[in-house]
């Protein structure tokens, strides 16, 4: 897995020639800037996105920080467990937000960076100018600073960049060599090589990119491996947790055959734990990095963590997210967890501690350590989480045995103020945390007492109400639908009730379109009632259907212009076209028909068996039909009825809407709202909208874009709402 | 006045003489309306020489003409008509149930038109009670007694029937239809919110909200934001609909009460500013919809229920860290209004506490429920819940065999569990046509 034989940095000069103001350190609104560039893990937008507060904090932490010193840190044992970018990257992170380490860590940078003659000239440029500025500002150990670390070796550096540039030549050409051979296994190494190349010249994103066109060469699961232990190592440095998670999975599916079995699947855990944490599930993350194993004790992932790291991450995940049974089972009794723990003996006792209930000497700890975990490349955004749940963790069980604890004395054992102790527990009263209530005259904290008794007579009293209330609500609703009393537009129902007064329908539409006669019987019906009414009709007598038609037709129209029907049969369908008149009418046969004996003349259609499924309006020249001569109706969108005569005056809603077949697309949707559906455009066809399942209309337009809203209609659909088809 | 008829103490007796119920009505349906107002040939009112008990059906139809033809109340006719509304036989009067709505719209007429809409709340509320055919049958005059009483704003006659749940709705014996149901739902649910028995206003609220429907009516989306309201004031959350409330009702309602919807989400919050900004943002929704009333009640709800919150955490506490918690700062004036607002709490039962002025401002402590369930109020209550619990489920199980030996549940069952395909029978041959255009068309929508 270990692919990088060169240790660089992730940035090319270019980055930095972009960004001049990182090249100042030194004071504080700079330091953010710089924390952002020089942090690895903090590039993501995600990170910058949805932490403000983790932004504030880091506000805070300068303050912390500018003041004293880490307590525990011994910086060169500390990067000395690390190698490759991590290291680099650590350094430059500490120095961006340690003042008084500034200037150490930097010097470890830049002297590490020249020793294994880094291919990431820029940074070393870079981070030497940083050093610079820094010793002009002074501070500690400023003055013995060697002057060698102090001037930029410019020919080295201009080896170097000579060097990486045939370098890069090279990888890209022998690829496009492979590629032309098409050879698989050729072409994944080429791509590993360069990508090899351009993340030890620390261009992460190209890196990523040639890493994960290895996927499709890959051709054993210990090829799968090798291109997840890449994108993760990239991944973890461009700080995308998410996509890390992803092929942990991949990783952790894939049938394993390296030798190294246990270390791979170690390294797994910990970029999942890594994970885990940065999506603040610190549950997670702790079980991830207990089960680990032995295997990186001895900082056998340095390019990524070290084992005290571990230890750090895993025991304060635990201790914030675990029961105290989960605490005792899967980390104190935990033999392999133990190792790791030996190597940070302050979180073995924080652990025993907080589990013997020992809370100052947990806080005591915490506290001592807070300023080295704030210096810590993955570990810094969380430590406010972390030890906010650690602490209230540690509240709810010092709180758990007692009847009544005296605030005065809880606020000392958590070096605190009694106010700022009461607005804690008053936050995990509320949640449920603490079965307790506060005597806020005395300062005493007295546990809830609940009587079960009463408060099972309670619940079952209230359930029983409830459960009455339920039961009649259904009765009553059976009965409802049993006597048909369900909402539903007025020209369907029962007609004008005896005190109903007139449906109010647009009586001032009757008579005067076709389709609307030929939907409401002549009464007029009502935009919600038409379509059924016409279907159900229909569905029995289709020659009643049609002769009326014609009949009605004859009213508004000469009688010698009523054609007779085209009448075409197929298996599942039965046409009759009106093309003179632009209407056709589509009928579903009840059994499936079989066409040839139709047009053979062996039967006849029996039109009772006849089922009304769709209307089709058309406009000249669509499929040879006139136009359809007149307008016709359609419900609102959401069509309300029954404007009711009730005392609260409810403003009045259109419920019909008039259309004609000269409207425009945009006429269309400005009259009855987004289409539900919506199909072809472009390449696919003419553009199709469809309200079929509230309206049970659509419309095909004569053109195929979207973006001319002036479509003239080609023909409309009429069904029953909600029938799609 | 009509002319004399002399034909009219004939049609008297052919009416009394009439062999049953049906033949009367067909025959009263049949007269000329001028017969009802007419005085008899023998000058003696016809209304006294029938007995409105025996003959209902004949004394509805000239009572009703004579009330249409009248203005205002004469106290000759009042008297008849509330020995008719008192004595008259309800199964009669059912036979005939368009003529009694009419018979009671006319009768809200004459109230209004003599500036007296109270005289017709206990006439028809008698009425309702004598044609029922039993106490949890809706009629279609409900609706029209809780509109009337609303307008009136007296309730004390309409209240036991509002208390009686209606369990039967029969269209064959009283003439309503959907719109009744949802009405007297939505009346009801106000006046119990006028008179702040919300459990009971939110319950009918919920049952217009809920009622089966094709489409949705507007009596369901204004019964909908006073649900919405009823429920913040009352539980300080908005309870989930039931699960079989129409789709298409919810969909509407998303649509006309999203106002409400974001009132309440902020409400269920508790965070005061939130509230206060989004009751800014749709003041003018709430009073056009005249629901603003309520939305301040909804405010004031709001600090007793905070108050109650801190029940739960606190045993005692002062009056000023009390006016703090609750946002109402630290002024004595907001003081003084919370120990006002805690002395109604302690006074109406919704929390257990005690004052102490011992303290400069006031102390004070919260106390349990001293109800501990240990006495014979408890048992009678359960016993009572069990007994209704008991006589519910013997209902729905009578109700349940009713249903499953209907062959419509046999007819449904042979397909089994089928998905409805909008009333298409699944047959392969045309799904299968249906499920390749669908194919296609996917395939086009992936490029």
């Amino acid at each position: 897995m270990d692919t990088t034989a060169d240790i660089h940095d992730p940035f090319d000069s270019d980055m930095y020639g972009a960004n001049p103001e990182q090249n100042a350190a030194g004071t504080p609104s700079s330091l953010s800037n710089a924390t952002m560039g020089g942090d690895g893990a903090d590039l993501t937008p995600a990170d910058e996105g949805n932490e403000d507060n983790g932004n504030s904090k880091r506000k805070r932490f300068f303050k912390v920080v500018e003041v004293d010193a880490p307590n525990n840190l011994d910086l060169d044992a500390y990067i000395a467990a690390y190698k490759g970018h991590t290291k680099i990257n650590r350094l430059e992170f500490i120095a961006t937000r340690c003042p008084s380490l500034q200037i150490d860590a930097l010097k470890l940078a830049v002297a590490e960076l020249k020793s294994v003659s880094t291919m990431e000239v820029g940074r070393y440029v870079n981070l030497v100018k940083k050093l610079n500025e820094a010793v002009k500002f002074g501070g500690p150990s400023a003055a013995n600073v060697n002057p060698e670390l102090l001037t930029v070796d410019r020919a080295w550096a201009d080896m170097q960049v000579q060097k990486v540039k045939q370098q890069t030549d090279l990888l890209e050409g022998e690829l496009k060599n492979y590629k032309r051979n098409s050879i698989k296994e050729s072409i994944r190494m080429g791509n590993i090589e360069l990508g090899n190349h351009y993340y030890a010249c620390g261009d992460l994103t190209s890196a990523h990119r040639c890493y994960a066109r290895t996927r499709d060469y890959c051709t054993t699961s210990k090829h799968i491996i090798e291109l997840c232990m890449n994108v993760i190592k990239v991944s973890i440095e461009l700080g995308n947790f998410t996509h890390v998670l992803t092929y942990v999975v991949k990783g952790e599916s894939t049938p394993e055959v390296a030798q190294d079995k246990e270390l791979t699947k170690a390294k797994l855990k910990v970029a999942a734990g890594l994970s885990h944490m940065d999506l603040r599930k610190y549950n997670q993350a702790a079980r991830e990095f207990l089960t680990i194993g032995e295997e990186l004790v001895s900082n056998q992932y340095g390019e990524v963590i070290s084992g005290n790291d571990i230890a750090v991450y895993g025991g304060l995940c635990a201790l914030a997210s675990f029961s105290r049974p989960e605490l005792k089972r899967m980390v104190i009794d935990n033999v392999g967890f133990r190792q790791y723990l030996e190597l940070e003996p302050h979180i073995r006792d924080l652990i025993q501690g907080f589990y013997n209930s020992n809370y100052a000497v947990c806080l005591d700890i915490m506290e001592k350590w807070r300023n080295d975990y704030l210096l810590d490349i993955h570990l810094h955004s969380h430590i406010e989480a972390l030890y906010t749940n650690i602490r209230k963790k540690a509240l709810v069980q010092f709180t758990s045995p007692f009847l009544t604890v005296d605030l005065t004395k809880m606020a000392k054992s958590f070096a605190t103020t009694v106010p700022v102790l009461e607005q804690e527990l008053v936050s995990l009263i509320i949640a449920g945390q603490i079965e307790a209530r506060i005597d806020s005259q005395q300062k005493i904290l007295w546990a809830k007492q609940t009587n079960k008794r009463s408060a099972i007579f309670e619940r079952s009293t209230a359930m029983g109400q409830e459960y009455e209330k339920d039961s009649k609500a259904l009765l009553l609703r059976v009965q409802m639908i049993n006597h048909g009393l369900v909402v539903k537009g007025p020209a369907s129902d029962k007609g004008v009730g005896p005190h109903g007064g007139p449906p109010d329908g647009p009586e001032d539409l009757t008579g005067q379109p076709f389709a609307m006669r030929l939907g409401g019987r002549g009464s007029g019906g009502r935009g919600g009632a038409r379509g059924d009414q016409l279907f159900e009709n229909t569905r029995s007598n289709v020659s009643n259907f049609l002769s009326s038609f014609a009949q009605l037709g004859a009213q508004s129209i000469p009688p010698q212009a009523v054609p007779s029907p085209t009448v075409k049969i197929y298996r599942d369908a039965v046409y009759y076209s009106y093309k003179p008149l632009g209407i056709s009418f589509n009928f579903e046969p009840s059994q499936p028909l079989i066409p040839a004996q139709y047009t053979s003349g062996q039967q006849t259609l029996d039109p009772t068996k006849l089922t009304l499924v769709a209307i089709h309006l058309y406009k000249s020249p669509a499929d040879q039909f006139s136009t359809y001569p007149t307008a016709f109706l359609l419900p609102a969108p959401t069509t309300i009825v029954n404007k009711s005569d009730t005392a609260a005056a409810v403003a009045p809603v259109a419920v019909v809407i008039e259309l004609d077949m000269s409207k425009k697309a945009h006429e269309i949707v400005q009259a009855l709202g987004e289409p539900e559906e919506k199909q072809g455009g472009g390449r696919n066809g003419n553009c199709w909208i469809g309200y079929q399942k509230s309206l049970g209309f659509a419309v095909d337009f004569a053109g195929a874009n979207w973006e001319d809203k002036e479509m003239s209609i080609a023909s409309v659909t009429l069904t029953r709402p909600g029938d799609c088809r | 006045m009509a002319p004399t008829d002399p034909a009219l103490d004939s049609v008297m007796a052919k009416i009394l003489a009439a062999s049953d119920l049906t033949a009367q009505k067909t025959l009263l349906n049949d007269l000329p309306e001028h017969v009802f107002t007419a005085k008899a040939f023998t000058s003696e009112d016809p209304l006294d020489a029938i007995s409105p008990a025996e003959n209902s059906l004949a004394y509805l139809y000239f009572l009703l003409y004579r009330c249409k033809a009248s203005h205002g109340f004469h106290p000759a006719l009042m008297e008849k008509l509330w020995a008719f509304v008192s004595t008259c036989d309800g199964a009669q009067i059912r036979l005939a149930s368009d003529k009694a709505m009419s018979f009671a719209e006319a009768l809200v007429k004459m109230a209004s038109e003599s500036q007296q809409p109270i005289i017709a709340i206990r006439p028809l509320a008698t009425f309702i009670q004598r044609i029922q055919s039993n106490a949890g049958q809706l009629t279609m005059i409900h609706p029209l007694l809780a509109k009337t009483c609303l307008l009136a704003q007296s309730f004390k006659d309409i209240i036991p029937i509002l208390d009686n749940d209606i369990t039967d709705v029969d269209p064959s014996q009283t003439s309503i239809d959907y719109r009744d149901i949802l009405l007297y739902n939505y009346y009801g649910g106000m006046i119990y919110a006028y008179l702040k028995r919300f459990e009971r206003a939110i319950d009918f609220f919920r049952l217009a909200v809920s009622a089966p429907a094709d489409v949705t009516s507007a009596i369901q989306i204004e019964a909908h934001k006073k649900y919405v309201l009823t429920s913040l004031l009352h539980l300080g959350k908005v309870p989930p609909l039931p699960k079989y409330t129409a789709q298409l009702v919810l969909k509407a309602l998303k649509m006309h009460s999203a106002a409400y919807i974001d009132f309440a989400g902020a409400y269920e919050k508790k965070s005061n500013g939130a509230i206060k900004s989004e009751l800014e943002k749709i003041k003018p929704q709430l009073i056009r919809d005249k629901n603003f009333g309520l939305a301040k009640q909804c405010m004031e709800a709001l600090h007793r229920r905070n108050i109650q919150d801190l029940t739960r955490t606190y045993l005692t506490l002062s009056i000023e860290n009390i006016a703090s918690a609750i946002g109402l700062g630290s002024d004595p004036a907001g003081q003084q209004y919370v120990e006002g607002i805690i002395v109604q709490m302690i006074e109406s039962g919704d929390i257990f506490a005690r004052i102490s002025h011992e303290h400069a401002g006031g102390m004070v402590s919260f106390l349990d429920d001293p109800n501990q369930h240990n006495n014979t109020a408890t048992m009678d209550t359960i016993s009572a819940q069990i007994q209704s619990a008991t006589e519910i489920t013997a209902k729905l199980t009578a109700m349940d065999q009713k249903i499953s030996t209907m062959p419509e549940f046999f007819s449904k069952g042979r397909h089994g569990p089928m998905p409805d395909f909008g009333g298409y029978p699944m047959d392969e041959s045309d799904y299968g046509m249906q499920m390749g255009y669908e194919n296609y068309v996917d395939e086009e929508s992936f490029v």
